[in-house]
């Protein structure tokens, strides 16, 4: 990925200038804190203005047939998740297995959940219903970290963010329950959403933001096991909340054979990696990739809406089809209700069906 | 099979009924669950609140749309509408807040997706019409004459949009001109579903009456607002949206009870129904038929579970015909 160079790069600085580290959407907490998408604008729009028109210039590969193929603008809101993937939406009922914190603030759920871990792909999530908060009467919904089909179990990583999470993170929290202790159980509405779609790129590039390095776990293990390139760029506050490092590590170290490396890391506080954002990282990856002649065919970035924003810019500049994961507030999770819509080029889309994951190029910021 | 009753919490690593694999229907009974709401006929008391269940499809893995008393489709006007800036929904103690703003594709859209899909499906279908004007109402509902549509839900208490919808719905007058205006354009059963945003609803339930509804239809939501405290900021990106869930329930009871004895047409009644007895309150209470929506998103099977958990109740209480139940409460 090149020398490494110190602080945050000018380059990143100089396109998107407008961008602080401490302002926007975020509310003042740094780049990494997770925040409700509030649908409203940051500062960058002059920013994502000029990105969004390098991406006009030349349109990814593929966009034109997967418009094509996804229909006209009022037809699609009504497809059900099951034309679109052909797996029908079970609703599980989960042991919980562990529950372990797996950094600050971070947590790390196991679930018993066989029908789920058999059928779930990169980038969906699952609906949840917590025991013992019954008058808070939402699902949650959690993208899937990892999951073992022939142990049925999957995991699920999250931040205490709101009662719903703070809750959960006081659940089972003794391990195993030993026998006759009620085991404590979760629902779970799944597998949901579109996930992530690297359509045949050889080389692909991996940036995970906070817990957004969770969402891509499962997507770098499809790309290593068919032999693809991934790079992976993972970003965090501090060395402890980069909760994903191990298992990237492994993964891709089990995947040497395809020339990956890595994960490339940055901290905001320097006790890991590079010292500030993941975006120099990633700025960098891009060029290198680029200057050795075996350019990236496909970004996918997950984290804070600021962090994919950026990047999103960065893949739209360097001509490479990218796609991001966005979270939004639901309640039926299950694409009927129009809660959680994303404003998109073709008009309002339901991050639960119509996304979580959404061609990056498409997305109105 | 393992009774399933909507009252009985199933134990860890049981599975919820109809988990495995075909969408859920309600479970045999003795009872006669058959009710009659203004002519449309209903095969058990249930349906589903406009909004919270889209046309369907996106339950079909849950539940067997044919299986309940009728569908209630989402909002639909004449040429579709965008909706609400996000965020649209807030959660509330026992409830939620939501300002989707009766996003819709239209009733082009609908006639030529949706109703097809519910028609080969077999379901009982009710379309909720709205609209910003009394000529759209009507035009929708002229549009949608020769689609097949057992019954039409007139939306004239949705508080989502500026103009309109929450206008009428507050107004009795506007409220009998409107539905008048409606009953002109069809012989079908019409439903006219009112807010509780007024200072009487019985004097509006009396209108919509003298206008010619068949049937009416409450609660729609309560008027609310959330705040980040530590944010400042409202919790809606359009500030004000509607109630619903549990906590609503009080409200439309005693509601459903005043416009009960207002008028002589039957009732649906809505408003936090999760399960069998909330359902039977509903009854009680004068309603002819509930709808389930909120309920929904917590759990896809709800409107299943409410027809099973009816049955139960009548079973257990020795009621042989919901009907019985219908307007019962003694007081």
């Amino acid at each position: 990925m090149g020398a490494a160079r110190e602080g945050v790069s000018g380059g990143a600085r100089g396109v998107f200038g407008a961008f602080s580290p401490t302002a926007g959407a975020t509310g003042g907490r740094g780049l990494y804190t997770a925040g409700r998408a509030c649908g409203k604008r940051d500062g960058n729009d002059a920013a994502w203005a000029v990105s969004r028109q390098a991406a006009g210039r030349s349109r990814a590969p593929g966009a034109a047939a997967r418009e094509r193929r996804q229909g006209t603008n009022a037809a699609r809101i009504g497809r059900r998740t099951e034309e679109r993937n052909g797996v029908a939406l079970v609703n599980e009922r989960a042991r919980i297995l562990g529950n372990a914190e797996a950094g600050p603030n971070l947590y790390l759920m196991t679930l018993e959940a066989p029908r789920i871990a058999a059928r779930i792909e990169p980038g969906q999530f699952v609906h949840m219903k917590v025991p013992g908060m019954e008058a808070h009467v939402l699902r949650r919904p959690f993208s899937v970290y990892a999951r073992d089909a022939q142990a049925g179990t999957l995991e699920v990583l999250y931040q205490a963010v709101g009662f719903g999470t703070a809750h959960m993170a006081g659940l089972a929290r003794d391990g195993a329950s030993d026998a006759g202790a009620a085991a404590e159980a979760v629902e779970l509405i799944g597998p949901v959403g579109r996930g992530w779609d690297p359509a045949g790129a050889t080389r692909a590039l991996l940036v995970g933001g906070g817990v957004g390095a969770a969402p891509l776990f499962m997507l770098c293990e499809r790309l290593v096991g068919s032999g693809v390139r991934a790079d992976v760029v993972l970003g965090a506050q501090t060395a402890s909340a980069l909760a994903c490092r191990g298992r990237y590590e492994a993964l891709l170290s089990a995947g040497a054979s395809c020339g990956c490396e890595g994960p490339h890391c940055a901290t905001d506080d320097g006790s890991f990696g590079r010292a500030g954002f993941c975006t120099s990282l990633v700025e960098e990856a891009l060029a290198a990739a680029a200057g050795q002649g075996a350019p990236y065919g496909y970004v996918a970035v997950c984290g804070p809406e600021p962090l994919m924003k950026i990047v999103a810019g960065m893949a739209a500049c360097a001509d490479v089809r990218c796609e991001v994961s966005l979270e939004r507030r639901m309640a039926c999770g299950i694409g009927a209700c129009l809660s959680c819509v994303v404003d998109t080029a073709h008009g309002k889309r339901r991050a639960c069906v119509d996304g979580p994951v959404f061609d990056a190029a498409e997305v109105v910021w | 099979m393992v009774r399933f009753d909507a009252e009985r919490p199933a134990e860890a690593g049981e599975q919820p009924a109809g988990s495995g694999g075909a969408p859920r229907r309600p479970r045999e009974t003795s009872v006669r669950m058959a009710v009659n709401l203004g002519g449309l006929a209903m095969k058990n008391p249930v349906t589903v609140a406009s909004g919270t269940f889209a046309a369907g499809r996106e339950y079909g893995d849950f539940v067997d749309v044919a299986a309940l008393g009728a569908v209630t489709t989402k909002g639909v006007s004449l040429h579709g509408w965008e909706g609400n800036a996000s965020p649209r929904i807030a959660e509330t103690p026992s409830g939620m807040l939501n300002s989707i703003g009766l996003q819709n594709p239209g009733v082009a859209h609908l006639k030529e997706h949706d109703l097809p899909w519910l028609q080969t499906r077999g379901a009982t279908v009710v379309v909720n019409v709205s609209g910003h004007s009394f000529d759209e109402y009507v035009q929708v509902v002229e549009a949608l004459e020769e689609a097949p549509v057992d019954a039409y839900e007139l939306n004239v208490s949705c508080p989502n949009v500026d103009a309109g919808g929450m206008t009428i719905g507050t107004c009795a007058a506007s409220v009998e001109a409107v539905v008048a205006r409606c009953r002109a354009a069809t012989a079908r059963p019409l439903v006219v579903k009112l807010t509780p945003n007024v200072t009487d609803v019985a004097e509006i339930a009396r209108a919509a009456e003298a206008g010619g509804a068949d049937a009416l239809s409450l609660i729609n939501t309560l008027l609310g607002m959330g705040i980040d405290a530590r944010r400042r900021r409202p919790l809606l990106a359009r500030v004000v949206g509607g109630l619903s869930g549990p906590a609503v329930k009080p409200v439309a009871l005693r509601m459903v009870w005043e416009c009960s004895k207002a008028v002589r047409v039957p009732i649906l009644g809505m408003g936090g129904v999760c399960n069998g007895t909330d359902a039977v309150e509903f009854l009680l209470a004068g309603a002819t038929a509930v709808a389930v929506g909120t309920a929904n998103f917590a759990n896809p099977h709800a409107a299943v579970d409410v027809v099973d958990g009816i049955a139960a109740f009548c079973e257990d209480e020795g009621v042989s015909n919901v009907n019985e139940l219908i307007g019962a409460l003694e007081c």
